[in-house]
């Protein structure tokens, strides 16, 4: 394995303290194994002037309007203005699981690839904005391309504690209504919801000309179901318990698992969006470079 | 039965079920521990937190009623293991009590058909061994499916097994039945009951035995002493510990019957142009006596004579037939009587070789100054008597020889070699003489003064090995000092052929031969050696002994008159003649055999390169290869099944071509290279006797201590159980096959219960199938394995997709 390419292994990154590292790690090594952007057809072109306001990044300040009109204006150039980034993280209770095989949770292995997103996303000088939600919105950041604002990001992630249900479909109505601005939508989620209701949000937002791209995360057992003995399994999110022989019980599990997936992948490809599973066993450059590619589709047919 | 026994379960009283190992039925309280431990691991279970909870309670919901029926069964078989398991070792066994609800118990029935020359014997419908095969096809037509039959036979010396692989099938048994043939053969009881026990032990064939005897249960066969080597009643013990022994009489009892039970000429050698006489004997066997039987004899094909006989009951009648063959050469000569109800006993052939010439080598062992003196003047004197006027035109063709010239000799041209007062014997000379006799030819030692015993004994007699018929233990008496004047033959038991012409006539002075010295010989116990002759002293005169297929005889005086004056007595010269003839009757004595008997020859070294051909008396012929050896060559012929003449055609190659050879004075074909030897071939006399062996000796003696069931005909209610195995043994047997399949089920049942449960009814396929099919097990075995092969393969192959396909579908998605 090179050695950037560890930084891709769950395993690896759940040694390492601090996701603003791990982030920053998986993006290096992401774009040294890429050895060219993935944005590099972003322009950064100037566009307009704004006037200052305080808590703006100083660099941006234009000095020569400054020198002749004596009022501080800020830059604003073409990719700011038209791409806003918002990464959507599910933080409820059954984000939490984590198999006894895996290195890391869903939540976890969700942080990493926001955290690696929102890296990316602010190199490139765009915003990013993230919002937390379980049964309610518990935290939501607006988009902004400082740099500061990717410790804010990070920071809001590491603090996030899984708790409580989900219930994607009001959430995503809710946060439709909150994100006015048309830009980049990129759920990171288990989608362990009603269909029907999941797919309302969503449709919220393609209705707002969101550009939307789905990360169903999830974990290796709960495909796999590896289970052998009498067990008897408990509810993350609801209180609910099952006692079952796994071994019976497997076909018919997996048969509604993977129709789950197919509805939902299903769905996403009618409403126009992005969708990538993504299991928590497979390196982070896979779910990188999954959603990053079908990006650059979009972008290209766009 | 030791074992617990419930009698009248059901309404009707038809079964009477138990256990042989009763207690053992406690280990059914294992057929719980499944259960025990299906309730505990209702409580014993792991614990995990899960998310996918909402996949989970719908997959349960929509399943729990499959997954509680699969639980269920595979509790159940897991039960059943054990309880099978418990239940095999408890032995259950379940028996009859009425016909209509008996088991059905396959059997594995061995018919013995008696093929003996006897079973040819006419009864009022067919003979006795077309009423035997009429048995033996009804007993396989009652044959259920399932039952396997093995069919043997009881003969002499052909093979016993016809059908020696339990055969399952009528259509294979039957036709087999039908090609039995009757032998010529005596019925040799030991080598069918040997092959029995073997097939017996046969594991692939039905538990329960039946052999069955088919026979005229004649006493020569069933006496109990038919083969000495063979221990009938212990294979017959051996048999009942395996099988139930039915005996079934095909005959009817009757033992009238008329047969030549020997033929045989009196004379040793029978010369031509002079009257040969030949003796037959006839017995009555039946009860009542037979008078005027036309008795016929023939010789070379064509009726020479005929005698009406009268037969009296029992007894054997003894006719002469004065008959004088005009040419030398190989004859065939057959005595008959009218045909009665057992044909094959009724004719007797006899191989008759006339020869005009007995070829005698005379070896001189000390030559004198006059001829008179020769050790062996007078022998050849009295061998070929010519005077001046008239040359000597005898059958006897003596030629002297120095005992230098021995082994230059080619011995095989004479039929005597007569051997006076040589001195020393060399190995080499030895080695030629003990060949040539076992070839048939005759050896005279006369003794005399220059003989040395150590010799003798150490190279001629060997410890009784060689071909001097006792041992020298020194001389007796004094020729050069008469003063006791001398020993005289003892002439009160003139029994044997050699001093049988003496016999009734005292005038002829045997007795007043003196003897002033001789060698005192020695005979040991047990040895072949006869007294022919005795001196007053009581020690041998003349001693004799077969050496092979020849005859060697011993004067333990000498051939000339240094020790006696017997050479010049006038009993000298018939006792001389009489003594070369039986010497020399070697060569014609062995050509009578009996069915079943191989014919065989013995050819001296120079024979090398010959060929032979058989004719028999069907008229067919049959090449046979030699044995060559380094001094002789043997010729062996094993297929004498039928009586009769049989022509063996000896054709030496140009290169060795002779004359003549001395084996056989028989017509010369083409340029002296081949010769004929007939040989005679009859049947035993003693199957002959008809008469059945009394239900007495078959208890004590031949059946001793077997239990047997004897019976006159074959009936459908024959179908019993055999004594020696309990009505229902096997069950255990199936229980634990049953067991173990479902051993094998389990797992995979509890791995994937779909593809477990196909393999599980299609092992009951297999079972049902096997239980209904009992003839054709291997198919449903085959059935079987394919379907359950088959099944493993399809899930092997499901299990393999389903191991690559997660991975295969998350590739799809990531692409």
């Amino acid at each position: 394995m090179d050695d950037y390419r560890k930084y891709f292994d769950p395993q690896t990154l759940a040694k390492l303290a601090g996701l603003d590292l791990k982030a920053r790690l998986i993006v290096e090594g992401y774009l040294t194994g890429l050895h060219k952007s993935p944005y590099s057809g972003f322009s950064v072109e100037f566009a307009e002037h704004r006037e200052y306001s305080p808590g703006d990044d100083v660099r941006y300040v234009d000095w020569k309007v400054y020198g002749k009109s004596d009022r501080f204006y800020l830059k604003r150039f073409e990719e700011e203005t038209n791409f806003a980034c918002h990464i959507l993280l599910d933080a409820s209770a059954s984000m939490a699981y984590r198999s006894r095989g895996a290195a890391v949770s869903k939540l976890e292995y969700a942080e990493y690839v926001a955290a690696a997103v929102a890296h990316l996303v602010v190199r490139q000088q765009d915003a990013v904005g993230l919002a937390t939600f379980n049964t309610t919105v518990t935290k939501f950041l607006r988009p902004s391309s400082q740099p500061g604002h990717l410790k804010e990001l990070v920071h809001v992630m590491e603090q996030t504690v899984p708790a409580g249900e989900t219930a994607l479909g009001p959430i995503f109505h809710d946060l439709a209504e909150r994100i006015r601005k048309r830009g980049l939508v990129i759920i990171l989620s288990d989608l362990f919801d009603d269909p029907a209701g999941l797919m309302s949000g969503l449709k919220h937002f393609r209705h707002r000309r969101h550009d939307v791209s789905v990360l169903q995360i999830i974990d290796p057992a709960e495909q796999d179901f590896p289970f052998d003995e009498p067990t008897r399994f408990r509810g993350l999110e609801q209180l609910v318990e099952q006692t079952a022989e796994p071994r019976s019980l497997r076909r018919a599990y997996q048969r509604e698992f993977e129709d789950f997936l197919r509805e939902v992948r299903t769905r996403c490809g009618d409403l126009r969006m992005d969708y990538s599973l993504v299991r928590t066993d497979h390196p982070l450059d896979v779910a990188l470079r999954a959603f990053l590619t079908r990006r650059m589709q979009r972008v290209g047919r766009t | 039965m030791t074992g617990l026994v419930l009698r009248n379960l059901s309404a009707n009283g038809l079964l009477a079920f138990g256990f042989a190992n009763p207690w053992l039925l406690c280990g059914l309280a294992l057929g719980s521990i499944p259960i025990v431990i299906h309730l505990l691991s209702r409580r014993a279970y792991r614990e995990t937190d899960w998310a996918a909870m909402r996949f989970l309670l719908e997959a349960a919901r929509k399943n729990s009623r499959r997954m509680r029926l699969e639980q269920l069964i595979l509790l159940a078989v897991r039960t059943l293991i054990l309880l099978l398991a418990a239940l095999a070792f408890a032995e259950p066994l379940v028996e009859a009590v009425s016909p209509q609800a008996r088991p059905r118990t396959l059997l594995h029935r061995l018919i013995v058909v008696d093929s003996s020359f006897s079973m040819g014997a006419r009864m009022e419908a067919g003979t006795r061994f077309d009423r035997a095969k009429s048995v033996a096809r009804q007993i396989v037509a009652d044959s259920q499916p399932g039952d396997a039959v093995s069919i043997l036979r009881i003969a002499g010396h052909t093979s016993p097994g016809v059908i020696r692989e339990p055969a399952f099938e009528q259509d294979v048994v039957l036709p087999e039945i039908d090609r039995l043939q009757l032998t010529d053969e005596p019925g040799d009881l030991a080598p069918a009951l040997a092959e029995a026990v073997e097939i017996l032990a046969d594991s692939r064939a039905p538990r329960t035995k039946e052999v069955i005897f088919l026979s005229d249960f004649q006493r020569l066969t069933w006496g109990g002493d038919t083969s000495a080597k063979s221990d009938v009643p212990a294979l017959f013990r051996k048999i009942g510990e395996k099988a139930k022994i039915v005996l079934i009489g095909v005959g009817d009892g009757r033992t009238d019957n008329v047969a030549v039970t020997s033929l045989a000429a009196v004379d040793p050698i029978v010369l031509p142009d002079r009257p040969a006489r030949l003796r037959a004997a006839v017995r009555n066997f039946g009860t009542v006596p037979l008078p005027a039987v036309r008795c016929e004899l023939y010789a070379d094909n064509y009726l020479v004579a005929f005698k009406p006989v009268d037969l009296p009951a029992r007894e054997e009648t003894v006719v002469e037939f004065p008959y004088e063959f005009r040419r030398s050469g190989e004859h065939a000569v057959e005595v008959r009587l009218p045909a009665d109800r057992l044909a094959a006993d009724n004719r007797r052939w006899l191989s008759v070789p006339v020869t005009d010439q007995i070829r005698v080598l005379v070896v001189n062992g000390h030559e004198g100054g006059r001829p008179a003196e020769n050790a062996s003047h007078y022998v050849r004197t009295v061998l070929a008597p010519s005077t001046a006027r008239e040359s000597w035109s005898g059958a006897t063709q003596p030629k002297v020889i120095n005992e230098a010239d021995l082994t230059a000799e080619d011995l095989s041209k004479f039929d005597c070699v007569f051997l006076c007062n040589i001195a020393l014997v060399t190995r080499t000379e030895a080695d030629l003489l003990q060949a040539y006799a076992e070839a048939g030819g005759g050896i005279v030692f006369a003794l005399g003064d220059r003989v040395k015993p150590a010799n003798y004994n150490a190279v001629l007699y060997r410890d009784g090995k060689g071909v001097l018929p006792a041992m020298l233990e020194g001389p007796i008496g004094n020729a050069r000092d008469p003063v006791h004047g001398g020993y005289t033959f003892d002439a009160s038991d003139l029994s044997h052929p050699i001093v049988a012409p003496f016999r009734g006539n005292p005038g002829a002075g045997l007795d007043r031969v003196v003897t002033l010295e001789y060698m005192q010989a020695k005979l040991t116990a047990g040895s072949p050696s006869r007294v022919a002759l005795k001196f007053s002293s009581g020690d041998p005169a003349i001693i004799e002994r077969p050496v092979g297929r020849g005859r060697s005889v011993l004067l333990t005086i000498s051939a000339d008159v240094s020790w006696s004056t017997w050479p010049v007595h006038p009993t000298f010269p018939p006792m001389i003649h009489e003594t070369v003839r039986y010497a020399a009757e070697g060569r014609w004595h062995q050509r009578q055999y009996l069915v079943g008997e191989p014919l065989s020859c013995t050819l001296t070294g120079r024979e090398s390169g010959i060929t032979v051909a058989i004719k028999l008396p069907d008229g067919s012929e049959q090449t046979i290869r030699p044995l060559v050896g380094e001094n002789r060559t043997d010729i062996n012929f094993a297929a004498t099944i039928h009586p009769g003449i049989y022509d063996m055609a000896l054709e030496s190659p140009p290169e060795a071509a002779r004359p003549q050879a001395s084996t056989s004075s028989g017509p010369v074909k083409s340029a002296s290279a081949v010769r004929h030897e007939f040989y005679a071939v009859n049947v035993d006399p003693r199957e002959s006797d008809l008469e059945m062996v009394d239900e007495n000796t078959l208890r004590t003696s031949t059946l001793a201590g077997v239990p047997y069931d004897r019976r006159s005909d074959w009936s459908h209610e024959s179908r019993e159980l055999g004594a020696s195995e309990p009505a229902t043994s096997g069950l255990s047997r199936w229980l634990l096959v049953a067991m173990l399949a479902l051993l094998l089920v389990e797992p995979l049942l509890a791995w994937n219960f779909r593809q477990g449960f196909v393999v599980l009814c299609s092992l009951a396929v297999a079972g049902l199938g096997f239980l209904l099919l009992p003839g054709h097990p291997r198919y449903a075995a085959v059935f079987a394995v394919l379907l359950g092969g088959g099944l493993l393969a399809v899930a092997g192959i499901r299990w393999w997709r389903g191991v690559q396909s997660p991975r295969s579908k998350v590739q799809d998605r990531d692409r």
